[in-house]
């Protein structure tokens, strides 16, 4: 259950002083109940993002591997920022099969009861970018059931399956689709809210610092 | 090579004398500080026109919103190459050298249109007209006739 989410249309509602906010309409928002988020959960933060990524793409690696993860150790661990995954794959041809495997990967994480932080969801995203140029249309299932059966404890072979079988295509469908309603035509693009506010929407890797300029963190 | 290049393209540089020619134009007229300058502000506007036009809802959002000076210079300075992560090395070399090349021939066509009295009016040359090959006119008068100019230098070809 998300603390304050409407979902629906109409003006943020800033709680103030740490409390919940709720969630303006914003499409990037729409059906934000099912997608992998790093605690807080959402509204709950002072400060919330909301990033449509591509795991094949170069410039989400970049943003990966600098002001997200800085953003992730500084302000998501002290309770200040809740970060939403959402996949648009858009850019290589094994970023979609990429991106069903990790929708495969959350559902499996969801039906053991684990949270929508678990780490196997994260843990293979993170893999995706730190490998990005070895994988390719002929081998993104061979090894994320590689990663997945040595470095979690998901079935991995079952995970896998399920993504070569697109059981889990609806929640890419999802996603694609509040990108497309939000005008989000490249990869990555990111939704900034604060306090039940929309702020603004960065497209492309950008620095730490504006981020942080941005959501006042 | 180049001579069947040039016969298949009239009126385009392809020769080496084209570009040393080109080069000694583009290195006389930067000389002058106020040239130089003009293709600086140009080489800027152009590459801000690139980077900002990326990412329109973030320089309006730095610059209409309530924030504070220095969140919007932070937000802004940072979507340019190098200054940013937003492009990679080959990826930013390559801007300033197009937003470069765009000062210096701004800069180029500003003296070619000052220096040639060229304008739209009845009786003048026109900027268009004078682009072809067309023989050089004398320096009009009162005018600072510069050495990159082929009405002093011979054809230069």
């Amino acid at each position: 259950m998300l603390a304050g989410c409407t979902g629906d249309a109409g003006g943020g509602v800033s709680g103030g002083d740490g409390e919940p906010w709720a969630l303006p309409g914003h499409p990037a928002l729409a059906g934000l109940d099912g997608q992998p988020v790093i605690s807080p959960e959402p509204g709950e933060a002072p400060a919330l993002v909301v990033g449509f990524e591509d795991p094949s793409c170069i410039s989400c690696q970049r943003s990966e591997q600098g002001p997200l993860q800085k953003l992730q150790s500084d302000h998501v661990a002290a309770g200040e920022l809740t970060f939403v995954y959402r996949g648009l794959p858009i850019t290589y041809p094994w970023g979609r099969p990429a991106t069903q495997a990790l929708e495969s990967t959350d559902a499996a994480v969801r039906e053991a009861g684990a949270g929508r932080d678990a780490p196997a969801f994260w843990g293979l995203k993170d893999h995706y970018y730190a490998e990005r140029e070895a994988f390719s249309v002929d081998n993104v299932h061979e090894r994320t059931e590689a990663y997945l059966a040595s470095e979690t404890d998901r079935d991995a072979a079952a995970v896998v399956e399920a993504a070569r079988e697109k059981r889990h295509d609806d929640q890419v469908s999802v996603d694609t689709d509040a990108a497309e309603r939000a005008d989000a035509v490249a990869t990555p693009t990111f939704f900034l809210f604060r306090e039940g506010e929309f702020r603004t929407t960065i497209t492309g890797a950008q620095s730490y610092d504006v981020f942080a300029s941005a959501l006042e963190l | 090579m180049s001579g069947a290049l040039g016969r298949s393209l009239p009126g385009l540089p392809t020769g080496r004398a084209d570009w040393r020619l080109m080069a000694r134009t583009a290195r006389l007229v930067l000389g002058g500080p106020g040239y130089a300058a003009l293709a600086l502000v140009a080489s800027v506007a152009a590459l801000s026109l690139f980077v900002l036009s990326l990412n329109l809802p973030l320089v309006e959002f730095a610059l209409v919103s309530d924030l504070a000076l220095g969140s919007r210079l932070t937000i802004l300075v940072g979507l340019y190459p190098f200054l940013g992560p937003g492009f990679g090395v080959v990826q930013g070399v390559l801007l300033l050298v197009v937003a470069a090349l765009t000062g210096v021939d701004v800069a180029m066509a500003v003296y070619h249109v000052r220096e040639h009295d060229l304008s739209a009016g009845p009786g003048a040359g026109s900027s268009a007209s004078s682009s072809g090959r067309s023989a050089p006119a004398a320096p009009p008068a009162g005018r600072r006739c510069w050495r990159a100019c082929s009405r002093c230098s011979g054809s230069g070809r």
